[in-house]
């Protein structure tokens, strides 16, 4: 099986946000969200993701990405 | 605030006042090694000790026909109802009285050797919760389940299964020795120690920790899941 990638980074440099800012804009503390960006997160919430969607301003495909384990692509 | 502060104080003053049990209890280890080796160093080839004694088949006559199939060695028996203090001389050094020696040192001082592990590793899980939360802002019981401790705890665990184990083995040890250089006419020679004074229970207790080990473990998981969930 794959596995799911975050790009939160990669969002969030578009959006040119700073960490501490998203963090107080979804209101999650910015340990977590320095998990979730890690890719350390094991599991995320409908209602954080909604929430970080809408502090980006974006699509939750933007965010996550599937990555096969064969091609890796 | 100052409850986790009177709290850490006092797991401090558990860790101390373990600190200070696991070196008395170490030094004084230390101090019966040192008479013991100091006892074989002086008399090499004499065993002072007890056995109990039960008829046999035929009626004993106490004070009668004592002698030994090895060549070489004395016996003298004072007999005291069941139990029999002996000592055995032996002409030459002989590797069975130091093995014999080191048996009855470790059977006699494996309570206290028991103890001491347990009361190190649980100084250990208190260090080391101590240790983490001088780092941290979470609760103390967050990180008393750890991977780490759990595994102190089934060293624990394990110890409590091995110690009637080790006392099994002394009681073979000291059985075939016994039957190796005694020979009674009309009496059988057994360890004092015997089957039923083992401390069995021991086994059961370790193994309830080995469930509730297996249960904390669940909960670690459970635990670490729910902490990565964002």
């Amino acid at each position: 099986m794959g596995e799911i990638i975050v790009n939160v980074d990669v969002m969030m440099a578009k959006r040119k946000i700073s960490l501490n800012a998203l963090a107080s804009k979804v209101d999650i503390t910015p340990a977590n969200l320095s998990i979730l960006k890690t890719g350390k997160a094991k599991a995320i919430r409908f209602s954080t993701l909604a929430a970080i969607c809408d502090a980006l301003n974006c699509q939750p495909g933007d965010i996550l990405e599937y990555r096969d384990e064969l091609n890796n692509k | 605030m100052s409850k986790i502060r009177s709290k850490l104080l006092t797991l401090k003053g558990i860790r101390t006042s373990l600190d200070v049990v696991c070196v008395a209890i170490a030094l004084l280890i230390l101090g019966l090694v040192a008479v013991s080796v100091i006892d074989i160093s002086r008399n090499p080839n004499s065993i002072v000790g007890t056995a109990t004694i039960h008829p046999a088949k035929d009626p004993i006559v106490l004070g009668g026909d004592l002698s030994s199939q090895v060549e070489g060695v004395n016996l003298s028996l004072k007999p005291n109802f069941i139990e029999v203090q002996y000592k055995m001389l032996f002409s030459q050094n002989h590797t069975d009285v130091i093995f014999y020696r080191i048996l009855w040192f470790f059977t006699l001082n494996l309570p206290m050797i028991f103890i001491l592990f347990i009361l190190f590793y649980l100084r250990n899980i208190v260090n080391s919760v101590l240790k983490e939360v001088r780092h941290s802002q979470h609760s103390i019981a967050h990180y008393i389940f750890s991977k780490r401790n759990i595994r102190r705890v089934r060293y624990i665990a394990f110890a409590f299964i091995l110690f009637p184990l080790l006392e099994l083995s002394a009681y073979w040890a000291d059985n075939l020795l016994l039957q190796r250089y005694f020979s009674l006419k009309g009496i059988d020679v057994a360890s004092i120690i015997t089957m039923g004074s083992l401390s069995w229970d021991y086994i059961i207790i370790g193994l309830a920790f080995i469930v509730i080990i297996e249960i904390l473990r669940r909960g670690i998981a459970l635990q670490e899941e729910n902490d990565l969930t964002v």
